[in-house]
C-alpha cells in the first residue's frame, strides 16, 4: 500500500524512503527530514508501508527470517526508482546483503540485485546520485558551537560513506567539522550486541565520548540513528551537555529540532 | 589448553574491571594501529600484495594435500623428519616421544601458538622437563603463569610494574637487582635467558611458513630468540599448522611484505630465517637433529566449508589490535588460544560451536577487522555464518530465540507491524508521562530494556510513529 | 639501500682489504676492544687483520663482536642475507653484541626475490637480518638487543663490480 497522492508530478523520478524501524519508532523527525531533502532536489517521495529491512535477524543468524523480511520488502520497493535510508546501516543491508540470501540463478536472486543497485544512503544518494548543491543557510543558529562526527561503521566500510555528509553539512552549514581521534572507531551499538553485551557495549561508548571530548564537541553528528541512539544515551546518563542529531536533521530548512533525548 | 570460551561474557565482565588491563591495551591499540597506518601507506601496492596473499593461499588450501606432500619431501630430502599429529594429542605424543630419552633434561621454547592448543608446556613438564619459553612476551606470561592474550605479543596485558614485579620475585633468588626501567628489564631477560639457551637440549619453535618447493620451514622474530632456540640445542622441533604451507620461495617475498607490516609496522622483521633439516657435514653449529609436526588439529575439516577462508590466516594480529572489542577486554576472555576476530573464528571451529557460543555474538560487525586483514579475510562474514550455524543448531539461548521470535513475528505483518509499533510508542509516551521526573526527554529505566538502560538513557519517543504520521499527511493531501 | 631504516649502521669501504679498519673504527666508537671472532671465511683469511685480535670459528657466549660475510643484501628493506656452511656459522649473527657483516656492493639485489635464484642449492640456513635484535614486548616501547646483537653494522664493501 502506497500511503500518498496517485497521481505521480514529472520531476527526477520517484525515491520510495525506508524510514527504518529506528526512525519510525523513536525519531520520526529525521524521516520527516529526509523527506524534505529528498524533495528539496526534486524528487517525488513515496513511503511504501513497511516494517524493517531484517538487519537484526540477518545478523543475528536467522537467514529464513533475513528472506522472508527481503522478499517483503522487495515487493514494496522495487517499482520505485531509488530506495533512499537515512541509514548506512539499512542501506547496506539492502545493497550489500541482499542477493547473497537467495540462491545463485533464483529469480529474487535477480530482483535484489536490481533492487540493490538503485537503493543509497541519504548523503550517498544526495550527493553521488542527485549532484546536491545545497544553499547556504545563515549561520546565527549554530554559530561558535564546535561539530564532530561519527562514521557509522555500515556506512563508512560497506558503502564507503565519509565524504558526503560532510561536503553536505559544508555546503549547508559553513561549518568545518572538528574531526575526532576515534571517528571511525565502533561505537558499542552493533544492533542486538549492546544488549547481549551491555558491559562491553558500554565501555566502547565511554571511548567513543572520550573522543568527543578530546575534540571538544559540542554537537556530535552522525548517519546512524542506532548508533547516536546510543552515543546520545551514554552521553546524557554520563550527565555530558553535548547534544546529539543525525546529520540531515541539520540541513533541513527548519533546522533541527529537540537533540536526541531532549524533550520536544 | 582447556578451553573457556563458554563463560566469555562473564570473563569480559571482569576484564572490564581491570583498570591495568585498560592502561596496557589502550597504549598497545594506539602502538599498533599508528605504526600498522604509516608502514601500509609507505608500500604503494599494497592493496596488489593483499590480493596476490589471498589468491596463492585459496589455490594451496585447495590443493593442500599436494603441497603438505611436497614438503614432506623436501624437508626429509634435506635431512629433517616430518611427524603428522592429527590432533593434540599427537602434537603432546610426538614430542614427548622425541624428548624421552637420557640426557634430555632442559627444553628452550620460541613462541607457538599452535603448541598452545595442546598444552604442550604442561606435557612436557609433566614428564620431567624443564620448559623455558625464550620470547620476552611469552617469559613472562609463563613467570605469571598465564597463557598468552595476544597472538603476536602475548603479554600486551601486562603493565611494565607487573613486569618489574614478577621479576623481582623470580629472579631475586639468583642475585639480580630490582629493574624497573624497560631498557634495564629487557637486559636482565637477555642475561636470565642466555644461560637457558645455551644450556638447553632440546628447542621447540613454531614455524610463519612452510615453503613447500624446498622444503623449508620460515621462523620469523624480532628477539632472534627463534634462532637462539632453534641453533643451540642438539634437536630442533618445529611445531607448527598444515595451513602454513606455501608453494615456493618466489611467493615468501609477497607474504613478508604483508605480515611485517600489519603485524608490528615493520617492512621488514629483524629476522627472517628459513631452516633446511640438521647440520651437515662441516658445519660447525647447528642441530642434529631436525623435526617438523605438522599439526591438522581440526583445521582439515574446515577444508571445503563455508569457513576455509580463515585458513588463509597469517597470524599477524591486525584484526585483534582494530578491535574495539578485543581491545576493551583482552585476549583472555576469550578463553582459549586465540583472540580477537580470527580466534571469534577459528575457536568454534577447533573446539565446536557448542563450547564457544558466544564468541560469534561478540562482534559489532563493524568490519574494520577485515579492512586490515593482510590475506583479506571476511572475517565478519564469517562470524555471521557461525551465527547462521548456532541458529541451525538450536545453540543461541532462550532469550535470544523468543526475542526473535517475537519480533520476527511482528516485522513480517505489516498491519500487526502497524499496531504493535503504534501502542509501544503509546505505551512508552504513557510511562514517560507517568514516570514522576519526566524531565530530560530520555528514560533512565525501562522494564525489560536493563540490557540498554542500566548505564545509558533511552530517548522518549514523540508521539507517534513516521508511518501514521505521514498517513495522516497522506489522508489530508499531500502537494 | 634502506638499512638505516631497520636501524642498522652502515660504512662504505673501497675493497676488501679496507675491512679491518671499518671494523676498527666501528669498535673504538663503540668502546668495545678489538677483539672479534671472524666467520672462517676464505675471503677474510686472506686479508691483512693487523690491529684485531681475530679468530675465524663459531661465536661462543663469550665473544663480544663478530665479522660475518653477508652472501647477499636486499636493497628494498635493507637486509643482509646470510647463507650457512661449513664458513658460515650462524651462531656469529646471533651470540655477540656487536654484529659487523661485510657485504659486497655486487651482491646487492633489488629484492627478496632476487635472491633466490643466486641460491643454487638450500643451505642448511638462509638467515635474512634487517637490524638489531629488538623488543617491544613491553609496554610496546621498543628496545634493543633482546636476545641478538644490540649493534648491527654493515660495511659496504664497493667492490666495483656493481
Amino acid at each position: 500500500m502506497v500511503m500518498s497522492k496517485p497521481n505521480i508530478r514529472e520531476g527526477r523520478g520517484q525515491v520510495a524512503l525506508l524510514i527504518t524501524c529506528l526512525s519510525d519508532l523513536f525519531r520520526p523527525r529525521l524521516a520527516s527530514a529526509a523527506v524534505e531533502l529528498i524533495e528539496g532536489l526534486g524528487y517525488r517521495v513515496e513511503v511504501p508501508e513497511q516494517t524493517c529491512c531484517g538487519q537484526p535477524a540477518y545478523n543475528a543468524g536467522e537467514r529464513e527470517k533475513t528472506r522472508a523480511l527481503a522478499k517483503m520488502l522487495i515487493d514494496r520497493f522495487e517499482p520505485y526508482d531509488y530506495v533512499v535510508a537515512p541509514s548506512g546501516s539499512c542501506a547496506a543491508t539492502v545493497r550489500e546483503h541482499y542477493p547473497g540470501l537467495f540462491e545463485k540463478g533464483s529469480p529474487w536472486r535477480e530482483r535484489s540485485r536490481r533492487l540493490c543497485e538503485k537503493t543509497h544512503e541519504l548523503s550517498a544518494f544526495m550527493v553521488d546520485v542527485a549532484g546536491a548543491r545545497l544553499e547556504r543557510k545563515s549561520e546565527a543558529d549554530h554559530e561558535g558551537l564546535r561539530f564532530a562526527y561519527h562514521d557509522s561503521c555500515s556506512g563508512l566500510r560497506e558503502l564507503g560513506i565519509r565524504s558526503q555528509p560532510r561536503r553536505l553539512l559544508k555546503d549547508r552549514l559553513g561549518i568545518d567539522l572538528c574531526e575526532m581521534g576515534n571517528s571511525e572507531i565502533c561505537c558499542g551499538f552493533g544492533g542486538m550486541f549492546c544488549v547481549k553485551f551491555p558491559e562491553i557495549s558500554t565501555r566502547m561508548a565511554d571511548n567513543k565520548i572520550d573522543g568527543i571530548r578530546d575534540a571538544e564537541a559540542d554537537v556530535l553528528l552522525g548517519g546512524d540513528l542506532g548508533c547516536l541512539m546510543n552515543i546520545a544515551g551514554r552521553l546524557r546518563r554520563l550527565g555530558s551537555r553535548t547534544k546529539v542529531y543525525h546529520y540531515a536533521e541539520l540541513l533541513t530548512e527548519s533546522g533541527p529540532g529537540p537533540a536526541i533525548g531532549y524533550r520536544d | 589448553m582447556q578451553a573457556k570460551s563458554r563463560q566469555f561474557r562473564e570473563s569480559a565482565k571482569v576484564a572490564l574491571l581491570d583498570e591495568d588491563l585498560r592502561t596496557a591495551m589502550s597504549r598497545a591499540e594506539g602502538g599498533f594501529v599508528d605504526t600498522r597506518r604509516a608502514a601500509v601507506e609507505e608500500l604503494e601496492n599494497f592493496q596488489e600484495y593483499r590480493e596476490f596473499a589471498r589468491e596463492t593461499k585459496n589455490h594451496v588450501l585447495g590443493h593442500l594435500d599436494h603441497y603438505l606432500c611436497l614438503f614432506e619431501k623436501n624437508a626429509t630430502a634435506s635431512g629433517g623428519r616430518v611427524h603428522w599429529a592429527a590432533n593434540g594429542e599427537d602434537v603432546n605424543r610426538i614430542v614427548l616421544d622425541i624428548c624421552n630419552r637420557p640426557g634430555i633434561g632442559k627444553i628452550t621454547k620460541g613462541k607457538s601458538m599452535v603448541s598452545e592448543e595442546s598444552g604442550l608446556n604442561a606435557a612436557l613438564e609433566s614428564g620431567g622437563h624443564q620448559v623455558v619459553e625464550t620470547d620476552l612476551g611469552e617469559y613472562i606470561i609463563q613467570l605469571a603463569q598465564e597463557t598468552p592474550s595476544h597472538i603476536i605479543a602475548p603479554a600486551v596485558h601486562k603493565t611494565k610494574q607487573a613486569v618489574t614485579d614478577l621479576f623481582e620475585e623470580f629472579h631475586n633468588e639468583a642475585g639480580y637487582p630490582k629493574v624497573v626501567e624497560h631498557g634495564d628489564i629487557v637486559n636482565q631477560a637477555r642475561q636470565v635467558l642466555r644461560d637457558h639457551f645455551c644450556t638447553a637440549d632440546v628447542g621447540i619453535t613454531g614455524g610463519n611458513f612452510l615453503v613447500a618447493e624446498t622444503g623449508s620451514v620460515a621462523i620469523i622474530t624480532n628477539e632472534g630468540n627463534g634462532d637462539l632456540t632453534a641453533t643451540l640445542p642438539d634437536i630442533h622441533i618445529v611445531v607448527t599448522s598444515i595451513e602454513k604451507v606455501i608453494p615456493d620461495l618466489q611467493s615468501l617475498g609477497g607474504f613478508l611484505r604483508l605480515l611485517g607490516r600489519s603485524a608490528t609496522g615493520q617492512v621488514m622483521s629483524v629476522y627472517t630465517t628459513l631452516f633446511n633439516g640438521p647440520r651437515r657435514a662441516g658445519d660447525l653449529d647447528g642441530p642434529t637433529e631436525f623435526h617438523v609436526v605438522l599439526v591438522d588439529n581440526g583445521r582439515s575439516g574446515v577444508l571445503g566449508t563455508r569457513h576455509q577462508d580463515i585458513l588463509r590466516c597469517i597470524k599477524c594480529g591486525a584484526c585483534m589490535n582494530h578491535c574495539p572489542v578485543y581491545t576493551s577486554v583482552g585476549g583472555h576472555a576469550y578463553g582459549w588460544v586465540y583472540p580477537g576476530p580470527m580466534g571469534s573464528v577459528v575457536t568454534p571451529l577447533l573446539i565446536g560451536r557448542k563450547n564457544a557460543p558466544d564468541l560469534p555474538y561478540a562482534c559489532t560487525l563493524n568490519g574494520r577487522c577485515k579492512t586490515v586483514c593482510p590475506v583479506m579475510i571476511p572475517l565478519p562474514e564469517l562470524l555471521r555464518e557461525h551465527r547462521n550455524n548456532l541458529v541451525e543448531m538450536g545453540e543461541t539461548g532462550i532469550v535470544h530465540r523468543l526475542g526473535m521470535w517475537a519480533w520476527y513475528r511482528v516485522a513480517r505483518r505489516p498491519a500487526l507491524y502497524r499496531l504493535a509499533t503504534r501502542l509501544y510508542v503509546l505505551k512508552l509516551n504513557l510511562i514517560a508521562r507517568l514516570g514522576s521526573p519526566f524531565r530530560r526527554g530520555s528514560f533512565r529505566s525501562i522494564p525489560f530494556a536493563g540490557g540498554w538502560t542500566r548505564t545509558r538513557d533511552f530517548p522518549v519517543p514523540q508521539a507517534t510513529t513516521f508511518q501514521a504520521q505521514w498517513r495522516k499527511r497522506g489522508r489530508r493531501g499531500r502537494s | 639501500m634502506m638499512h638505516e631504516r631497520v636501524h642498522g649502521t652502515l660504512d662504505k669501504v673501497d675493497d676488501l682489504a679496507g675491512v679491518p679498519r671499518a671494523v676498527c673504527r666501528y669498535l673504538q666508537n663503540l668502546s668495545v676492544p678489538l677483539r672479534i671472532v671472524m666467520s672462517p671465511d676464505p675471503e677474510f683469511s686472506s686479508i691483512n687483520w693487523e690491529g684485531v685480535d681475530v679468530e675465524g670459528r663459531a661465536a661462543s657466549r663469550e665473544d663480544r663482536c663478530s665479522v660475518t660475510m653477508a652472501f647477499a643484501g636486499i636493497a628494498e628493506t635493507g637486509t643482509v642475507a646470510m647463507v650457512s656452511s661449513a664458513s658460515s656459522p650462524i651462531t656469529s649473527h646471533f651470540l655477540p653484541e656487536v654484529n659487523i657483516a661485510a657485504l659486497k656492493q655486487s651482491r646487492l639485489v633489488p629484492a627478496m626475490e632476487d635472491l633466490w635464484p643466486l641460491i643454487a642449492e638450500q643451505p642448511r640456513t638462509v638467515n635474512l637480518i634487517s637490524g638489531p635484535s629488538k623488543t617491544a614486548d613491553i609496554e610496546q616501547t621498543i628496545v634493543y638487543g633482546a636476545h641478538g646483537p644490540r649493534h648491527f653494522h654493515v660495511i659496504l664493501v664497493c667492490d666495483g663490480d656493481a
